[in-house]
């Protein structure tokens, strides 16, 4: 008994000197040291009959960053606040009588709002909550049509190398260097008034996933190219596995994370350009609701901006928070799966 | 070797040539130049022997020994595979040959899925070619080749990262025994490896060789490992065969300058094979566009205009003993 809490203790050690070691530039004695621990780690590991498994390793790694937690945890609150408030608040309703009220802690009391009220009377944080829901949902389904889009033309551009390779290519570069906003602007501008809210909705969802796609798209083709070189995809065919079963099995295990990663990165973008659109005015316009939309008429003019700033506080305070978090994450996972941050 | 006649040929090559394409840096990509990985290369290997192929960095052996499984198209000559002719082959119809051909790799790293299990891995291919379901008896099966292979059963569950280099390796062999093959590539098996585990691997390789009736092709840049394993061994220079003979008999007398000369840069404590290191001049030429006559002219102590102009022929100097090169009978002399 004595001697497992021994072993249990050594092991901390060695652990904590790999820790210490790792990623620092080493003398040959700190070297040995190093060397030493790992294989004091291998030892423990065979004895304690420990499976690790890739996604395990992963999750080790993106909670060992302080940065990446915050991050989750921040994000983690903005979903609950947009996704999940709004269904328990009441409507929100226009009230001439507690029009431009300043914010108030007291939020509970009569005439009291946390976050104020705008000119119509209407409750900014009900409000925020609520343009919070339409910014994180057209960011996630422009996110899913350009992952789908993405994986799709990168993965056949990198399995089936050659003239298709090439072509999807060349395609990949004309959208790369399409003018988009000029295209959006106009294309707002043209037809927008003729569109209902949830169709101008639809279309910014469309225009923002069919142009996002490309940067994961080139990436996918990197690595699926790379991929397919490796000894252990020759493997499988030397053993006869059929194509399909080696995409299935071999390839697509192997770029997933990859694709999460850039997913969440394009999450974060897809959020900043809608807000941006809604901003200028060429995206989500009233009677709808959005972040950018709110910022936009928190910042109409410049006595708006100076006398009633949570107009623009607090929406602007949600898209940076938002932002930053999935970025956050993003940066974290994309470390986590990164095969040199190999932590046991 | 004078049994070779009777023996059971597993392979044959007919001047069989495997061309890459350079790549071009045009969009359209005309019609380029090409790297002369194999160029003509034939011989055969017999059932139940170790063929040591052996030749500087470059001179195509990987290539060789992945074209021979049909992991590359020739470009031209003919593979026979156990008495089909698979030159051609569909990926459909070779693919029930598969199961009596394997290959191990190099590199104990990027041969291995990382995203699989030991089990997944060693059970990828017997439940390709369903010969087995899911199951117990399926685990019963791989434990008992890990078993063969040195690996202890808890290992079935684990990851590749989870593993040294030369466990890693066991894995490999492991996999492709898996399907009971016939005829095993073994690429640079043991090059990755400290020296003291490259002797673990090679006893394995030997002793699984006897267990299962094997026959290796065994590929290495290491002349002193391949005589180690060898019963006959081939020479390669840029693309072609030079020489090739029994192991001892091609040690101790080579007949090939480019053999002799790779044999003197071996390091050995063997008093009896005095003598100089012979240093080649020059590098390695090209591969796309070969040097005229004996593609070894250009570094050869003993090349003459002969060499320039004449491509040697592949001949029977000795019984079982073929060499290319117009001066055999002076190497002896040569040093
Ligand atoms: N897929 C490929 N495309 C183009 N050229 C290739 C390809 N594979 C090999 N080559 C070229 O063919 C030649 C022979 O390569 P190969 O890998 O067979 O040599 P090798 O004898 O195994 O060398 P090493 O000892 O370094 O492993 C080299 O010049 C290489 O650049
Ligand atoms: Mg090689």
């Amino acid at each position: 008994m004595a001697d497992k809490k021994n072993r249990k203790e050594q092991h901390y050690v060695a652990e904590d000197q790999i820790e210490d070691l790792q990623g620092k530039e080493l003398s040959a004695e700190e070297q040995r040291r190093l060397d030493e621990a790992r294989e004091k780690e291998l030892e423990r590991l065979e004895r304690e009959d420990v499976v690790i498994s890739p996604a395990r390793m992963v999750w080790n790694n993106f909670k060992a960053r302080k940065i990446t937690m915050i991050g989750a945890g921040m994000f983690l609150f903005i979903i609950l606040f947009s996704l999940l408030l709004p269904v328990f608040l009441p409507e929100i309703e226009t009230d001439m009588a507690n029009r431009r009220v300043g914010p108030s802690l007291f939020f509970w009391r009569e005439g009291h709002y946390l976050f104020g009220t705008d000119n119509h009377g209407r409750d900014v944080f009900l409000r925020v909550a609520d343009g919070g829901f339409v910014s994180l949902y057209v960011g996630a389904v422009a996110t899913f049509i350009s992952v789908i889009i993405g994986t799709i033309i990168g993965s056949v551009s990198g399995y089936f190398h050659g003239i298709i390779d090439n072509i999807l290519q060349r395609f990949t570069e004309i959208v790369r260097a399409f003018p988009f906003l000029p295209l959006v602007i106009t294309l707002s501008a043209a037809i927008g008034a003729d569109l209902d809210e949830d169709e101008r909705i639809f279309l910014i969802m469309v225009i923002l996933g069919v142009i996002g796609w490309t940067g994961l798209a080139r990436l996918l083709r990197g690595q699926i190219l790379s991929l397919r070189e490796q000894e252990f995809i020759l493997a499988a065919r030397a053993m006869g596995v059929k194509n399909f079963q080696i995409i299935a099995k071999h390839i697509i295990p192997n770029v997933i994370s990859l694709i999460i990663v850039s997913a969440t990165l394009q999450f974060a973008a897809n959020i900043l350009v809608e807000s941006g659109l809604s901003f200028l005015g060429f995206g989500v316009q009233e009677p709808g609701n959005s972040w950018g939309l709110l910022l936009r008429q928190g910042t109409r003019d410049s006595s708006v901006i100076q006398n009633q700033p949570w107009l623009w506080f607090f929406p602007g305070l949600f898209i940076l928070a938002t932002v930053l978090s999935i970025n956050f994450i993003g940066d974290g996972l994309r470390d986590a799966v990164d095969p040199r941050n190999v932590r046991r | 070797m004078a049994s070779n006649t009777e023996r059971n040929v597993v392979v044959e090559l007919r001047d069989l040539k495997k061309y890459f394409p350079v790549k071009s840096q045009t969009l359209i990509g005309g019609m380029g130049d090409t790297v002369k990985a194999n160029d003509g290369v034939s011989f055969k290997i017999y059932e139940g022997e170790t063929f040591g192929l052996v030749g500087e960095s470059g001179c195509g052996k990987t290539t060789l020994g992945r074209t021979i499984i049909r992991l590359e198209k020739p470009t031209g000559g003919q593979i026979l595979f156990d008495g089909h002719d698979i030159t051609r082959m569909s990926n459909r119809n070779l693919r029930p040959l598969r199961t009596d051909m394997q290959i191990i790799f190099q590199d104990p790293y990027g041969s291995l899925d990382p995203k699989q299990t030991v089990g997944q891995i060693i059970g990828e291919g017997l439940l390709a070619h369903k010969m087995f379901k899911k199951g117990p008896e399926l685990e019963e099966y791989i434990l008992d080749i890990m078993d063969k292979c040195g690996l202890d059963d808890y290992m079935i569950h684990r990851y590749p990262h989870q593993f040294s280099g030369g466990q890693r390796q066991r894995i490999g062999i492991a996999r492709s025994l898996a399907l009971d093959p016939k005829f095993v590539v073994c690429d640079e098996a043991v090059s990755a490896l400290d020296v003291s585990i490259q002797s673990q691997i090679l006893n394995l390789l030997k002793r699984l060789k006897d267990e299962e009736n094997l026959t290796y092709l065994f590929i290495s840049h290491d002349l002193s490992v391949v005589k180690h394993i060898s019963d006959r061994i081939g020479v390669m220079y840029l693309g072609e065969m030079v020489e090739l003979g029994g192991a001892e008999a091609l040690y101790n007398d080579p007949l090939h300058p480019y053999t002799k000369a790779l044999l003197s840069a071996v390091p050995t404590t063997d008093v009896q094979r005095k003598g100089e290191k012979i240093i080649l001049k020059g590098d390695i030429p090209s591969n796309v566009h070969p040097p005229s006559g004996c593609r070894f002219h250009t570094r050869c102590p003993l090349a003459t205009e002969k060499c320039r102009q004449e491509v040697p022929i592949w001949e029977e100097a000795k019984p079982g003993r073929f060499v290319a090169c117009h001066h055999y009978e002076q190497t002896k002399e040569m040093g």
